[in-house]
Protein backbone atom coordinates (compact mmCIF):
# COMPACT_ATOMS: atom_id res chain seq x y z
CA UNK A 1 0.00 0.00 0.00
CA UNK A 2 2.78 2.52 0.90
CA UNK A 3 4.83 1.79 -2.41
CA UNK A 4 1.57 2.30 -4.27
CA UNK A 5 1.07 5.79 -2.43
CA UNK A 6 4.85 6.76 -3.19
CA UNK A 7 4.51 5.69 -6.65
CA UNK A 8 1.32 7.85 -6.94
CA UNK A 9 3.16 10.60 -5.54
CA UNK A 10 6.46 10.15 -7.71
CA UNK A 11 4.00 10.08 -10.93
CA UNK A 12 2.43 13.19 -9.96
CA UNK A 13 5.57 15.01 -8.59
CA UNK A 14 7.61 14.10 -12.55
CA UNK A 15 3.93 15.39 -13.97
CA UNK A 16 4.32 18.98 -12.34
CA UNK A 17 7.59 19.09 -12.99
CA UNK A 18 7.45 18.34 -16.66
CA UNK A 19 4.13 20.36 -16.86
CA UNK A 20 5.80 23.07 -15.64
CA UNK A 21 8.87 22.93 -18.13
CA UNK A 22 6.51 23.22 -21.04
CA UNK A 23 4.50 26.03 -19.22
CA UNK A 24 7.92 27.78 -18.98
CA UNK A 25 9.08 27.04 -22.40
CA UNK A 26 5.43 28.27 -23.79
CA UNK A 27 6.48 31.33 -21.65
CA UNK A 28 10.19 31.62 -22.94
CA UNK A 29 8.74 31.15 -26.71
CA UNK A 30 5.97 33.96 -26.25
CA UNK A 31 7.93 36.29 -24.28
CA UNK A 32 11.90 35.63 -23.71
CA UNK A 33 12.66 39.46 -22.70
CA UNK A 34 10.42 38.50 -19.72
CA UNK A 35 11.48 35.03 -18.96
CA UNK A 36 15.20 36.39 -19.51
CA UNK A 37 14.46 39.20 -16.97
CA UNK A 38 13.02 36.48 -14.41
CA UNK A 39 15.89 34.23 -15.34
CA UNK A 40 18.72 37.46 -14.37
CA UNK A 41 17.00 38.77 -11.29
CA UNK A 42 16.20 34.74 -9.51
CA UNK A 43 20.06 33.68 -10.77
CA UNK A 44 21.39 37.05 -9.52
CA UNK A 45 19.16 36.75 -6.10
CA UNK A 46 20.51 33.11 -5.32
CA UNK A 47 24.77 34.84 -5.58
CA UNK A 48 23.48 37.88 -3.59
CA UNK A 49 21.54 36.20 -0.58
CA UNK A 50 24.35 35.48 1.35
CA UNK A 51 25.47 39.35 1.02
CA UNK A 52 21.61 40.88 1.43
CA UNK A 53 21.23 38.20 4.40
CA UNK A 54 24.78 39.23 5.41
CA UNK A 55 24.60 42.97 5.49
CA UNK A 56 21.47 43.44 6.45
CA UNK A 57 21.98 41.25 9.52
CA UNK A 58 24.84 43.70 10.61
CA UNK A 59 23.08 46.62 10.33
CA UNK A 60 20.78 45.80 12.70
CA UNK A 61 23.49 44.39 15.14
CA UNK A 62 25.33 47.36 14.99
CA UNK A 63 22.35 49.63 15.01
CA UNK A 64 21.15 47.55 18.06
CA UNK A 65 24.81 48.24 19.71
CA UNK A 66 24.30 51.59 18.60
CA UNK A 67 21.23 52.17 21.07
CA UNK A 68 22.78 50.23 23.61
CA UNK A 69 22.14 46.76 23.38
CA UNK A 70 24.27 44.15 23.81
CA UNK A 71 24.04 41.57 20.57
CA UNK A 72 24.58 38.21 21.48
CA UNK A 73 28.12 37.44 20.39
CA UNK A 74 28.43 33.55 19.95
CA UNK A 75 25.71 34.00 16.91
CA UNK A 76 27.68 36.61 15.50
CA UNK A 77 31.47 34.41 15.87
CA UNK A 78 28.84 31.96 14.49
CA UNK A 79 28.73 34.12 11.16
CA UNK A 80 32.23 34.70 10.52
CA UNK A 81 34.13 31.06 12.00
CA UNK A 82 33.06 28.10 10.10
CA UNK A 83 31.71 26.19 12.68
CA UNK A 84 31.23 27.06 16.60
CA UNK A 85 34.26 24.59 17.46
CA UNK A 86 36.47 26.90 15.45
CA UNK A 87 34.45 29.80 16.94
CA UNK A 88 35.76 28.63 20.57
CA UNK A 89 39.06 28.04 19.31
CA UNK A 90 39.94 30.97 17.69
CA UNK A 91 38.58 32.39 21.12
CA UNK A 92 36.22 35.33 19.12
CA UNK A 93 33.86 35.32 21.91
CA UNK A 94 36.97 37.58 23.99
CA UNK A 95 36.78 40.16 21.32
CA UNK A 96 34.44 43.27 21.41
CA UNK A 97 31.14 43.61 19.46
CA UNK A 98 32.64 46.30 17.51
CA UNK A 99 35.12 44.14 16.33
CA UNK A 100 33.41 41.22 16.08
CA UNK A 101 30.89 43.19 13.65
CA UNK A 102 33.78 44.46 11.46
CA UNK A 103 35.50 41.21 11.26
CA UNK A 104 31.88 39.71 10.20
CA UNK A 105 31.82 42.78 7.44
CA UNK A 106 35.42 41.85 6.41
CA UNK A 107 34.48 38.10 5.93
CA UNK A 108 31.88 39.29 3.37
CA UNK A 109 34.45 40.80 1.47
CA UNK A 110 34.99 38.02 -1.69
CA UNK A 111 31.78 37.50 -1.72
CA UNK A 112 31.32 41.05 -2.64
CA UNK A 113 34.02 41.18 -5.29
CA UNK A 114 32.72 37.67 -7.16
CA UNK A 115 29.04 39.19 -7.27
CA UNK A 116 30.41 42.89 -8.83
CA UNK A 117 32.42 40.61 -11.06
CA UNK A 118 29.03 38.78 -12.50
CA UNK A 119 27.00 41.76 -12.29
CA UNK A 120 30.01 43.92 -14.52
CA UNK A 121 30.33 40.94 -16.67
CA UNK A 122 26.52 41.09 -17.42
CA UNK A 123 26.56 44.71 -17.73
CA UNK A 124 29.53 44.60 -20.37
CA UNK A 125 27.46 42.26 -22.29
CA UNK A 126 24.58 44.21 -22.65
CA UNK A 127 26.56 47.79 -23.16
CA UNK A 128 28.07 45.99 -26.00
CA UNK A 129 24.79 45.23 -27.49
CA UNK A 130 23.23 48.12 -26.36
CA UNK A 131 25.76 50.48 -27.88
CA UNK A 132 25.57 48.52 -31.19
CA UNK A 133 29.39 47.20 -31.29
CA UNK A 134 27.94 43.96 -31.50
CA UNK A 135 24.47 43.96 -33.01
CA UNK A 136 22.06 40.71 -32.70
CA UNK A 137 18.48 41.58 -33.01
CA UNK A 138 17.59 38.07 -31.03
CA UNK A 139 20.33 38.17 -28.45
CA UNK A 140 20.39 42.07 -27.62
CA UNK A 141 17.23 42.65 -25.71
CA UNK A 142 17.81 39.73 -24.08
CA UNK A 143 21.30 40.41 -22.73
CA UNK A 144 19.46 43.81 -21.77
CA UNK A 145 16.63 42.08 -19.72
CA UNK A 146 19.46 40.01 -17.69
CA UNK A 147 21.02 42.75 -16.89
CA UNK A 148 17.91 44.90 -16.09
CA UNK A 149 16.96 41.75 -13.42
CA UNK A 150 20.56 41.14 -11.56
CA UNK A 151 20.05 45.45 -11.47
CA UNK A 152 18.14 44.87 -8.70
CA UNK A 153 19.43 42.35 -6.18
CA UNK A 154 22.34 44.41 -7.04
CA UNK A 155 21.30 47.31 -5.80
CA UNK A 156 19.52 45.96 -2.78
CA UNK A 157 23.60 44.39 -2.10
CA UNK A 158 25.01 48.09 -3.11
CA UNK A 159 22.56 49.88 -0.22
CA UNK A 160 22.48 47.31 2.27
CA UNK A 161 26.48 47.55 2.37
CA UNK A 162 26.70 51.15 2.53
CA UNK A 163 24.51 51.36 5.55
CA UNK A 164 26.30 48.05 6.99
CA UNK A 165 29.65 50.10 6.48
CA UNK A 166 28.38 53.22 8.52
CA UNK A 167 26.67 51.73 11.05
CA UNK A 168 30.04 49.47 12.10
CA UNK A 169 31.95 53.17 11.85
CA UNK A 170 29.35 54.07 14.33
CA UNK A 171 29.92 51.45 16.18
CA UNK A 172 33.38 50.86 15.73
CA UNK A 173 33.78 55.09 16.89
CA UNK A 174 31.50 54.49 20.27
CA UNK A 175 33.65 51.33 21.05
CA UNK A 176 36.91 53.02 20.87
CA UNK A 177 35.45 55.65 22.86
CA UNK A 178 34.50 53.55 25.88
CA UNK A 179 38.01 51.72 25.90
CA UNK A 180 39.47 55.30 25.89
CA UNK A 181 37.04 56.12 28.90
CA UNK A 182 37.94 53.14 30.41
CA UNK A 183 41.51 53.42 30.72
CA UNK A 184 41.54 56.80 32.13
CA UNK A 185 39.40 56.18 34.44
CA UNK A 186 41.91 53.05 35.10
CA UNK A 187 44.51 55.14 35.15
CA UNK A 188 42.75 57.62 37.91
CA UNK A 189 41.70 55.03 39.64
CA UNK A 190 46.07 53.68 39.99
CA UNK B 1 21.91 59.97 12.11
CA UNK B 2 21.72 62.22 9.21
CA UNK B 3 23.94 59.98 6.68
CA UNK B 4 21.38 56.69 6.88
CA UNK B 5 18.74 59.12 5.92
CA UNK B 6 20.89 60.11 2.95
CA UNK B 7 21.67 56.90 1.70
CA UNK B 8 18.17 55.77 1.68
CA UNK B 9 17.44 58.42 -0.05
CA UNK B 10 19.69 57.93 -2.76
CA UNK B 11 19.11 54.09 -3.25
CA UNK B 12 15.18 55.56 -3.70
CA UNK B 13 16.56 57.84 -6.47
CA UNK B 14 18.00 54.92 -8.34
CA UNK B 15 15.76 52.35 -7.51
CA UNK B 16 13.18 55.24 -9.26
CA UNK B 17 15.65 55.80 -12.02
CA UNK B 18 16.14 51.52 -12.74
CA UNK B 19 12.68 50.89 -12.38
CA UNK B 20 11.69 53.49 -15.28
CA UNK B 21 14.31 51.97 -17.04
CA UNK B 22 13.25 48.55 -16.53
CA UNK B 23 9.21 49.59 -17.30
CA UNK B 24 10.79 51.71 -20.34
CA UNK B 25 12.77 48.55 -21.65
CA UNK B 26 9.62 45.97 -21.79
CA UNK B 27 7.57 49.25 -23.39
CA UNK B 28 9.21 49.68 -26.05
CA UNK B 29 9.87 45.69 -26.58
CA UNK B 30 6.25 45.84 -26.98
CA UNK B 31 6.06 48.81 -29.53
CA UNK B 32 8.62 47.28 -31.35
CA UNK B 33 7.07 43.66 -31.74
CA UNK B 34 3.64 45.74 -32.80
CA UNK B 35 5.19 47.61 -35.17
CA UNK B 36 7.30 45.19 -36.63
CA UNK B 37 4.16 43.10 -37.27
CA UNK B 38 2.50 45.96 -39.68
CA UNK B 39 3.79 45.26 -43.38
CA UNK B 40 5.01 48.55 -45.02
CA UNK B 41 4.99 49.46 -48.29
CA UNK B 42 8.83 48.70 -50.43
CA UNK B 43 10.72 51.73 -51.73
CA UNK B 44 13.27 51.27 -55.01
CA UNK B 45 16.23 52.81 -53.71
CA UNK B 46 18.20 52.24 -56.78
CA UNK B 47 18.04 51.08 -60.46
CA UNK B 48 20.72 50.24 -62.38
CA UNK B 49 20.94 48.99 -66.26
CA UNK B 50 23.08 46.47 -66.95
CA UNK B 51 24.39 46.80 -70.64
CA UNK B 52 25.48 43.36 -71.14
CA UNK B 53 22.45 41.34 -69.84
CA UNK B 54 20.06 43.85 -71.04
CA UNK B 55 18.41 43.95 -67.78
CA UNK B 56 17.57 46.86 -65.43
CA UNK B 57 18.46 45.28 -61.32
CA UNK B 58 15.91 47.42 -58.67
CA UNK B 59 17.50 47.40 -55.21
CA UNK B 60 14.07 47.32 -53.01
CA UNK B 61 14.13 48.44 -49.03
CA UNK B 62 11.74 46.55 -47.13
CA UNK B 63 11.80 49.49 -44.27
CA UNK B 64 8.92 46.93 -41.95
CA UNK B 65 9.18 43.84 -39.79
CA UNK B 66 7.47 41.65 -42.14
CA UNK B 67 8.90 39.74 -45.49
CA UNK B 68 6.99 40.91 -48.87
CA UNK B 69 7.10 38.80 -51.75
CA UNK B 70 7.11 40.00 -55.51
CA UNK B 71 4.84 38.05 -57.47
CA UNK B 72 4.68 40.29 -60.38
CA UNK B 73 6.68 42.63 -62.70
CA UNK B 74 5.28 44.62 -65.47
CA UNK B 75 6.89 47.48 -67.52
CA UNK B 76 6.66 49.62 -70.14
CA UNK B 77 9.25 50.78 -72.11
CA UNK B 78 9.37 53.96 -73.81
CA UNK B 79 11.75 55.18 -75.98
CA UNK B 80 13.54 58.35 -76.02
CA UNK B 81 14.85 60.50 -79.08
CA UNK B 82 17.74 58.12 -79.77
CA UNK B 83 16.37 54.93 -79.93
CA UNK B 84 15.17 53.59 -83.06
CA UNK B 85 13.31 50.92 -80.79
CA UNK B 86 9.29 51.13 -80.71
CA UNK B 87 7.72 51.54 -77.77
CA UNK B 88 6.44 48.17 -75.92
CA UNK B 89 4.44 47.22 -72.63
CA UNK B 90 5.49 43.86 -71.30
CA UNK B 91 3.07 42.49 -68.71
CA UNK B 92 2.23 40.09 -66.07
CA UNK B 93 6.27 38.13 -65.62
CA UNK B 94 5.63 35.58 -62.56
CA UNK B 95 8.47 36.27 -60.13
CA UNK B 96 9.01 34.94 -56.66
CA UNK B 97 11.28 37.15 -55.27
CA UNK B 98 11.10 37.37 -50.95
CA UNK B 99 11.99 40.74 -49.66
CA UNK B 100 13.20 40.35 -45.79
CA UNK B 101 12.78 43.03 -43.15
CA UNK B 102 14.69 45.60 -43.20
CA UNK B 103 17.10 44.65 -45.93
CA UNK B 104 17.37 45.78 -49.14
CA UNK B 105 16.93 43.47 -52.14
CA UNK B 106 18.08 42.85 -55.05
CA UNK B 107 15.49 42.15 -58.18
CA UNK B 108 16.64 41.79 -61.76
CA UNK B 109 13.93 42.90 -64.71
CA UNK B 110 14.71 41.25 -67.68
CA UNK B 111 14.01 43.65 -70.93
CA UNK B 112 12.80 42.15 -73.89
CA UNK B 113 14.66 39.60 -75.76
CA UNK B 114 15.93 40.80 -79.06
CA UNK B 115 15.18 44.27 -78.65
CA UNK B 116 17.97 47.09 -79.07
CA UNK B 117 20.46 48.28 -75.71
CA UNK B 118 18.50 51.12 -73.94
CA UNK B 119 19.60 54.40 -75.36
CA UNK B 120 20.05 57.44 -72.84
CA UNK B 121 16.87 59.22 -72.79
CA UNK B 122 14.82 55.76 -73.16
CA UNK B 123 12.26 55.10 -69.81
CA UNK B 124 10.63 52.12 -68.40
CA UNK B 125 8.73 52.44 -66.14
CA UNK B 126 8.63 48.92 -63.94
CA UNK B 127 5.29 47.73 -61.61
CA UNK B 128 5.84 45.21 -58.98
CA UNK B 129 2.91 43.55 -57.48
CA UNK B 130 3.69 42.31 -54.22
CA UNK B 131 1.96 40.19 -51.33
CA UNK B 132 2.27 40.36 -47.98
CA UNK B 133 1.18 37.20 -45.35
CA UNK B 134 -1.15 39.04 -43.21
CA UNK B 135 -3.77 39.41 -46.01
CA UNK B 136 -4.85 37.87 -49.54
CA UNK B 137 -4.50 41.29 -51.09
CA UNK B 138 -2.21 42.35 -53.91
CA UNK B 139 -0.21 45.75 -54.09
CA UNK B 140 1.95 47.69 -56.89
CA UNK B 141 4.59 49.37 -56.63
CA UNK B 142 5.64 51.54 -59.33
CA UNK B 143 8.80 53.19 -60.28
CA UNK B 144 9.85 55.16 -63.23
CA UNK B 145 13.45 54.76 -64.69
CA UNK B 146 15.03 56.59 -67.35
CA UNK B 147 18.63 56.02 -68.62
CA UNK B 148 21.11 58.61 -68.47
CA UNK B 149 19.19 60.65 -65.78
CA UNK B 150 19.42 61.13 -61.90
CA UNK B 151 23.12 60.27 -61.98
CA UNK B 152 22.76 57.33 -61.00
CA UNK B 153 24.84 55.18 -63.36
CA UNK B 154 27.16 57.52 -64.47
CA UNK B 155 29.40 54.28 -65.93
CA UNK B 156 26.47 53.53 -68.05
CA UNK B 157 25.83 57.37 -68.68
CA UNK B 158 29.82 57.84 -70.41
CA UNK B 159 29.19 54.74 -72.35
CA UNK B 160 26.14 55.74 -74.03
CA UNK B 161 27.29 59.08 -74.70
CA UNK B 162 29.99 57.89 -76.53
CA UNK B 163 27.19 55.26 -78.61
CA UNK B 164 25.29 58.59 -79.34
CA UNK B 165 28.19 60.41 -81.04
Amino acid sequence: MQRVLWWIVFGTFIAVIVLGIFLFSLIIAAHPEAAAFVIGFLGFWLFANRLIFGYGGIANAAKAFLDGEIPDKSEIAQKIAKSPEAAQLQKLEDLSVAALLSMWLSSLEPFKYAYYLGFFLVFLIAALFELNIISSIVIGPIAEAVMLGAAIPTLLVWGLELLAGYYVGQALVKAVKEVEVGSQESQQNQ
Amino acid sequence: MKRPAGILILISIIALILGWGIGSFFTQRTVAKVVASIPASPIVVDAQYDREKHSITYSILNPGGVPLTIVDESFVFTPGKNSKEQGYIVSHVPVHAVLPPGVVTRVELKLKTGTEKLQIGDAVLATFTYVHPLSPDLYTVAHPFKLGVGGKNVAEQKKANKGGK
